[in-house]
């Protein structure tokens, strides 16, 4: 969740203030690793949040939609599976790109168009981990 | 009291959950990349990097702590009772021990980062090879303290999650 954040509102904007060449370089050296990282993270956060909801005492997968605790915990469960596509999304984004920038042969308005797509995706992967977390922390109480 | 524990639980999981991501984050994947590009483009893109990151940081970070110290009051009553004589109260003051001492470290780290922003901004053309050196030697241990930092922040929410189930 940081990271999706750190990379939606700090770092995104500001490397694309400084230069193209920069961005060309930062995109070739974290873009994999960023990707890798992300994805590990929200997997191995989805596969054990699902085996919690197994092994909770009084709670299975079928009480998910049922009731405030399987409304929050399905709302999160949607939420962040969103926040997954999206990411991957936005990891398309981010290859298309890195080609432009590398290759030299895509257009400006090409360009502008993969930055616009990447910045919204990666506000929208913000918004929805943040919904995730948030249903997820308060099921309890619901 | 559900109600007000809810939201106490949403101000301090919420932070705390942006703080360990930035923080793990900023320390294994974006400053060693940073690092590799090198001066003079890393320095010049801190430069704009540090007002945001220093907002997210601080204030995830406070935030945590504050709500955090908060909720540990309004769930055991009296708080230090627990604190000391609880294997869940010894949980929680390990964590919240390593989540400060996390926070001084990776203020250091960003002090470390600032020096190297300045040096970037007071460049006019291509940096000696003492600036060279100089950034090196702030990013290297910007990059080490942001990684301890990073490691106490994830040690002191393995506490916090942990503490009651022990």
């Amino acid at each position: 969740m940081g990271a999706a954040i750190y990379l939606a509102v700090v770092l995104e904007p500001k490397i694309r203030s400084t230069s193209v060449d920069l961005e060309r370089q930062l995109l070739n050296r974290i873009s994999k690793l960023n990707s890798l990282w992300i994805t590990s993270a929200a997997i191995v956060t989805m596969v054990t949040g699902m085996a919690l909801v197994s092994t909770t005492p009084g709670r299975s997968f079928s009480d998910l939609g049922n009731g405030g605790w399987g409304t929050m915990i399905l709302v999160g469960l949607i939420a962040s599976v969103g926040a997954f596509v999206v990411s991957g999304m936005a990891g398309a984004f981010t290859a298309k790109l890195r080609r432009g920038l590398e290759s030299g042969g895509a257009t400006d308005q090409q360009l502008a168009n993969c930055r616009r797509g990447l910045s919204t995706l990666g506000y929208v992967n913000a918004v929805l981990v943040v919904i995730a977390v948030g249903t997820m922390a308060t099921a309890r109480f619901a | 009291m559900d109600a007000e524990i809810a939201i106490l639980r949403l101000l301090h999981i919420l932070p705390g959950a942006i703080w360990v991501g930035s923080a793990v984050f900023l320390a294994f994947v974006v400053q060693p990349a940073l690092a590799k590009t090198g001066p003079p483009h890393s320095p010049a893109l801190l430069v704009h990097m540090l007002k945001p990151l220093l907002i997210t940081l601080h204030g995830s970070a406070i935030m945590t702590i504050v709500f955090g110290i908060v909720m540990a009051f309004r769930v055991r009553d009296p708080l230090f009772d627990f604190l000391w004589s609880t294997d869940w109260g010894t949980m929680i003051w390990l964590g919240f021990l390593f989540s400060v001492v996390a926070y001084g470290i990776g203020n250091v780290a960003v002090l470390s980062n600032k020096k190297m922003a300045d040096i970037g901004k007071s460049l006019t053309g291509p940096p000696t090879p003492e600036q060279v050196a100089e950034m090196t030697k702030l990013r290297d241990r910007a990059i080490l303290l942001a990684r301890i930092g990073a490691l106490g922040v994830v040690t002191a929410v393995a506490f916090m999650a942990l503490a009651q189930h022990v």
